[in-house]
């Protein structure tokens, strides 16, 4: 965090000092709830996939144990994550830019 | 008979800078929630920064005539500390306050402004010639402290 004190100044002239401190940026989570994970994808996203997994056991399996934790949340940076979504892409579920904004935090 | 001009009647000339505000909550007293209704009404939050624990730190220093209008510190987060305030305005130490150990966020000293619970809020004016306003936690502290502070300067 950066600070520092800035001149106030008042009418042309300094009359005094301020102190100014730069917020860190907040660093939004990787791990979200599974409701707003299914959120990310948009409802016709949502069936395409769904109905990708019901010929895709593979598929299926893999989002059945990225979405079951029993915290109830999805770790976005999973590295588990990536072929899941790369599978979604190739199936036409979901295109190369949906998939990195899905997966971005 | 010696000149009157307005400013000798009405505006700094003819008001007194307050030495004390008497009546408040005091040192090692409960203070309380005000962050969330000062943002409510726009007011411009500012972070402390570090902090050394225990030791004031100057946030604002004003050498030419104005008003206090709001002056407030409080808590970000909900670590239990206390968190100090104190004013001085013309050198002197107008208000001087640290509160008593909680950990409520947005809890902590209000040196001038009034704040009823309906979040409305009401604004003190105090006249300064110079003022300086200091914060403090009773913790090291990076940037859970938070303060607010509305003033006018004279023309």
């Amino acid at each position: 965090m950066a600070e520092r004190y800035e001149d106030i100044i008042h009418q042309g002239r300094i009359i005094g000092r301020k102190l100014v401190v730069d917020p860190v940026p907040e660093t939004p989570p990787t791990t979200i709830d599974r409701d707003d994970f299914i959120e990310r994808f948009t409802p016709d996203e949502w069936v395409l996939g769904q109905r990708a997994a019901q010929v895709d056991p593979i598929l299926a399996q893999a989002l059945t144990l990225l979405m079951a934790k029993s915290d109830g949340k999805v770790n976005l940076a999973s590295p588990r994550m990536p072929p899941v979504f790369e599978k979604m892409v190739t199936l036409g579920v979901l295109t190369q830019e949906r998939s990195r904004q899905i997966l971005t935090p | 008979m010696a000149d009157v001009t307005l400013s000798s009647i009405i505006g700094n000339g003819g008001e007194k800078t307050p030495a004390s505000v008497n009546g408040l909550v005091g040192n090692g007293a409960f203070s309380a929630i005000i962050g969330d209704s000062l943002r409510g009404a726009a007011f411009k939050e500012s972070l402390s920064g570090a902090l050394t624990a225990n030791t004031y730190k100057n946030v604002l220093s004003i050498a030419v005539p104005g008003r206090l209008l709001i002056a407030a510190a409080y808590r970000r987060d909900t670590i239990s500390r206390q968190v100090g305030l104190k004013i001085t305005l013309d050198g002197v130490i107008f208000y001087d306050v640290f509160d008593k150990a909680n950990s409520s966020i947005d809890r902590g000293p209000l040196g001038a402004g009034i704040i009823l619970q309906s979040s409305s809020i009401h604004t003190h004016n105090y006249p300064f010639k110079t003022m300086s306003v200091d914060i403090k936690s009773s913790l090291t502290e990076t940037d859970k402290i938070a303060y607010i502070i509305v003033y006018t300067l004279d023309q």
